[in-house]
């Protein structure tokens, strides 16, 4: 896989090196980097042999970016988009077709996992340098449905010929609740990890809270605000993969319009999984301004807006450090 | 050792092979070893689960980057070498596809063991670093300076190691060009190798115009009209008033042609500054583009030699870079307007002879303060002439067939001197039939053998191969040596018809040298020594020992075999031209010096190569040598001569040992040699002198 996405959310300001801390008897902080989900991931445990915990970590990781894949081969996204149906699917699969379907009907359409035909068509579109003409922009929605997209646990199967599904604002916080889950078993107290979406266990060493940056959506080097890393944080921006320089057209597009949705230049959301986290940071920048407090209310989550004017703000559970 | 015992190691060795269990090749190296190989600043990632990679990360201000994979080649091209053992390498290739480092972990390359030393092999492998794989990277000769210029990667060679070089080489790319697949999202459609290069030869003296008219240049416009088209229905709808106005004036005209080009570069520039803008581009491209009209692609914040911000190139939906070239000449010809020159490198992938998007950035503001800025691209479609350029074959060989190409004349000087060693082997009576011309033919060829196949062309067939079979029960490596393979299949074809001589006694240039010194010798006044019948009986059984030695070793993964193939000096006479460490000097020299008192004594009781030969020649299916009932009894006159010790008392000729010099042939069929020509003239009747 390709490196395509840029990180949203950094654990700078945690300060960690590869090793840190500890007098070499006791337990240490180790990290572990690699790539997933077309970005760079990383664990941090603390134990005196990291491997065991990363191993399994890594397990989880590697299994949610193999199922969510939409190239590889072995892959149940790719299969289930390739073939137009896919049986026996794992529990990993339906637990997010599951979730996108909460989030289809709490967002009114607007949050679509079945975008796919539609996110390519502009894709490549933008790669030629123009964008879709209203009758290839009625053409690819018409395979956008995600109602048309039926499962249960024998089969997933799609309505309509030349429909495809992505699950790529869903597999990265199912990772995040199944390395804290691994992280757990393997009894790592003292952890924090990042699958693009961020989450943590105990405190650092130090007895302080581990920390989130949220970084400055124009200014990757730049960040709006540094976070506590309680729950799960996931963040959405118009910058992580875009389609004209002034982003106005992203990777972000609300089916229903065929349009990328311009109240947001970033949105991060705290929420008591990653699953949700990730999920309701996409929902929440579909929805737009004004509908994203209820939304992210309904499921007991936070969120930190950075508006395409430059504005901040943020729902009153949202903390800030500092 | 006993006989015994290396006859069990052999056949459990060959068992071995037959049931395929040949060498696994899987890299060696463990966590820690990597993580010692790319210190901090470098951090060592989680493997890959999909191919055997590691991907390495670096600390850039707030973001960990993934600045290269590591691997070891050994896990992906698996490639073997002539010891039969592939060379594993350990290489990070950066996301860009450049070699951010390739160093050698393990290799068994015979020439490098021992032979020129380990130091030149890790000097090869160190000029990898900073060339891409989006170049085409060719293994030069040595000391060529790495002659590079940007498209292609030019890396020195080494000098005896020819084939071992490029086995590595083909180990690299395979390798790199995997992982660039797998993980790069390279090859989408675009392969640098295959680009088409400009013509240098076409050229017509032509104006502007007619450049124009001939489409060398390029022409495209944008109607005012056109221009308000894609931002109708959106908020920049309308903005632009002079648009509105003249809807059928040029909003904006673009000319576009390749200055690099004769054609175009030739005719606008003048011979002289065309010449020093090719010096100054060094293999790049120069994309020549000039616009008139109201809007032009050279904007505010233009800023030369950057990469423009208005203008973008792409091609098969990757993007091109354009960087300004600084261009300040005029261009007389040109319409005045926005004129600049771009470079494009090579590394980019640019194939000018296929289609590319031009696409021009147009901008508008609503709004007074914060302005609101709504962008279209237009986009134009762009390919240069193909009569201008030069494209790449079809399917231009890559890999071994590469190496065929480019060895394509010594392997075709080869086929012939076979072709001809044929014909006059064929004709063999013919060939002797003169007792004074015959040597000196022979002594050509032999010089030949030495010189060309030997020294030259570096395909002196060797034991070694025979190993690397064992080894890894393929001969595939022979592919990436087209002379060897050719000589090795002519070598095999011919046990079946003359035996071993035709090799041992035509096409090894080590028995070439040996026989070329003993003949010095000869003209020297060096008196050969004869060893008696018994002796000489019981020496040659000694190379079936050594043929059986090198076998043994080469069966038993654990044993050294390259060593114990150090019995042959082939590597030390003919490969490295006797630049070696001392022992295996004096070794080779003492053969040949040895040589000269002792007829071939190498060839006749040591060589294991011979020994294999002489055992597949018993399959020979024709006694060729024509003999006489005379033969043996009583005449000994062939036996005495012969210098290879061939022929029986009996009269026989034992073509196990024979080296098809001929000698015993000129006799046979000289009138003034052969005993019983001569008895049989005597015996006939004199011819009467007429009396008068």
């Amino acid at each position: 896989m390709t490196i395509t996405r840029r990180n949203a959310l950094g654990l700078g300001l945690a300060g960690l090196s590869a090793t840190l801390g500890g007098d070499g008897a006791t337990a240490r902080m180790h990290r572990r980097l690699g790539v997933a989900f077309g970005t760079t991931v990383s664990v941090s445990v603390e134990a005196r042999d990291p491997e065991p915990a990363f191993k399994a970590a890594f397990a989880e990781i590697r299994a949610l970016d193999r199922i969510a894949s939409l190239t590889r081969p072995d892959g149940e996204v790719f299969r289930l988009n390739r073939d137009g149906c896919l049986d026996a699917p794992s529990p990993a699969l339906l637990k997010m077709l599951e979730t996108a379907a909460l989030m289809f009907e709490a967002t009114a359409g607007a949050f679509d996992v079945t975008i796919q035909p539609l996110w390519l068509a502009m894709d490549a579109a933008a790669r030629r340098g123009r964008w879709l003409d209203d009758a290839e922009r009625a053409q690819a929605c018409a395979r956008v449905d995600q109602r048309a997209l039926r499962f249960d646990a024998r089969r997933v199967v799609f309505d309509r010929p030349g429909m495809a599904v992505t699950l790529n604002s869903l597999a990265r916080g199912l990772a995040a609740d199944r390395v804290a889950a691994a992280l757990r078993a393997c009894g790592v107290e003292r952890a924090v990890f990042d699958t693009d979406v961020l989450g943590a266990a105990g405190r650092k060493p130090d007895g302080r809270e581990w920390l989130a940056r949220i970084r400055h959506p124009r200014r990757a080097d730049d960040s709006v605000a540094v976070a506590p890393i309680s729950e799960y944080l996931a963040t959405s921006g118009d910058y992580q993969y875009v389609w004209s320089p002034d982003y106005v057209r992203h990777h972000i597009v609300d089916p229903r319009r065929g349009v990328s949705p311009q109240d947001f230049a970033s949105i991060t959301v705290r929420a008591p999984t990653g699953l949700m986290a990730d999920a309701l940071s996409t929902a929440a920048f579909l929805v737009g301004a004004e509908a994203a407090p209820a939304l992210l209310a309904r499921f007991a989550a936070d969120g930190f807006f950075v508006g395409k004017d430059g504005k901040l703000w943020r729902t009153s559970g949202f903390a800030i450090a500092g | 050792m006993r006989g015994g015992r290396v006859l069990g190691r052999l056949a459990l060795g060959l068992m071995a092979w037959v049931c395929g269990l040949v060498y696994a090749s899987a890299g060696i190296l463990t966590r820690a070893e990597l993580e010692r190989a790319f210190p901090a600043p470098f951090i060592l990632g989680e493997k890959d689960d999909q191919l055997p990679v590691w991907p390495i990360f670096k600390q850039n201000a707030t973001e960990n980057q993934l600045v290269a994979y590591a691997y070891e080649s050994v896990d992906l091209a698996p490639i073997p070498g002539f010891s039969g053992t592939p060379i594993d390498l350990l290489v990070a290739l950066a996301p860009d596809g450049t070699f951010l480092d390739v160093r050698v972990a393990h290799f068994h390359e015979p020439v490098f063991v021992d032979g020129l030393g380990s130091a030149p092999l890790f000097d090869f492998v160190k000029q990898y670093a900073g060339k891409s794989l989006k170049q085409t990277i060719k293994v030069g000769p040595p000391n060529g300076g790495g002659a590079s210029d940007g498209a292609v990667a030019v890396i020195d060679g080494v000098a005896k190691a020819t084939a071992s070089v490029r086995i590595l080489n083909e180990t690299l790319l395979a390798s790199g060009l995997t992982v660039a697949r797998a993980k790069l999202g390279f090859a989408q459609g675009r392969d640098p190798t295959r680009s088409a290069r400009m013509r240098p030869d076409v050229f017509a003296a032509m104006d502007w115009q007619g450049l124009v008219g001939q489409g060398y240049i390029r022409h495209f416009r944008v109607s005012n009209a056109e221009a308000e088209t894609p931002f109708k229905g959106g908020l920049a709808e309308g903005l632009d008033r002079e648009a509105s106005r003249h809807p059928d004036d040029s909003f904006i005209e673009l000319w576009v042609g390749e200055l690099d080009a004769p054609m175009i570069g030739r005719n606008l520039l003048g011979d002289k500054a065309f010449n020093q803008l090719v010096a100054d581009l060094d293999g790049r491209h120069a994309l020549l583009v000039v616009s008139t009209g109201r809007y032009g692609f050279r904007a505010d914040d233009y800023v030369e030699g950057a990469v423009p911000t208005r203008l973008t190139l792409s091609q098969s939906e990757a993007p091109v870079e354009l960087r300004d070239f600084a261009w300040r000449s005029a261009i007389p010809q040109a319409p005045a307007g926005d004129l600049a020159v771009f470079v494009i490198k090579p590394q980019t992938g640019w194939d000018p002879a296929s289609l590319a998007t031009l696409a021009l950035r147009a901008t508008r503001e609503k709004g007074q303060i914060l302005p609101e800025r709504i962008s279209h691209d237009f986009g134009f479609l762009y390919s240069t002439p193909a009569d201008l350029l030069i494209l790449p074959p079809p399917e231009e060989a890559k890999g071994a067939l590469g190496v065929w190409r480019d060895r394509a004349l010594d392997t075709a000087i080869v086929a012939l001197a076979l072709v001809g060693l044929t014909t006059a082997l064929s004709l063999q009576n013919r060939l002797t039939a003169s007792a004074r011309v015959y040597p000196w033919a022979r002594r050509a060829f032999l010089v030949f053998t030495l010189v060309f196949i030997g020294f030259w062309a570096q395909a002196q067939l060797s034991i070694v191969s025979v190993i690397g079979l064992v080894r890894q029960g393929s001969v595939g490596f022979l592919l990436y040596d087209p002379p060897s393979l050719l000589l090795w299949g002519f070598t095999l074809a011919t046990l079946f018809v003359w035996g071993r001589g035709t090799f041992c006694g035509w096409l090894c240039p080590f028995g070439a040298m040996q026989e070329l010194v003993a003949d010095f010798g000869r003209w020297l006044g060096i008196k050969q020594i004869r060893i008696p019948d018994r002796w000489d009986g019981r020496l040659k059984n000694l190379k079936y020992v050594a043929l059986a030695a090198v076998l043994a070793a080469a069966a038993i993964p654990s044993a050294p075999a390259e060593t114990v193939a150090e019995i042959e000096p082939f590597k030390t006479a003919i490969t490295l031209e006797f630049v070696r460490s001392a022992p295996f000097v004096i070794y080779a020299v003492g053969l040949v010096v040895g040589g000269l008192f002792a007829y071939k004594f190498f060839c006749r009781y040591l060589c294991p190569l011979g020994a294999a030969f002489a055992l597949i020649g018993l399959a020979r299916r024709w006694n060729w040598l024509p003999r006489r009932p005379e033969s043996g009894s009583p005449c000994q006159l062939c036996k005495v001569k012969c210098r290879y010790g061939a022929i029986k008392k009996t009269g026989e000729i034992v073509y196990r040992e024979c080296f098809q010099c001929l000698d015993c042939l000129v006799i046979h069929n000289d009138a003034q040699q052969c005993v019983p020509l001569v008895l049989a003239a005597k015996r006939r009747p004199q011819p009467r002198i007429a009396a008068t």
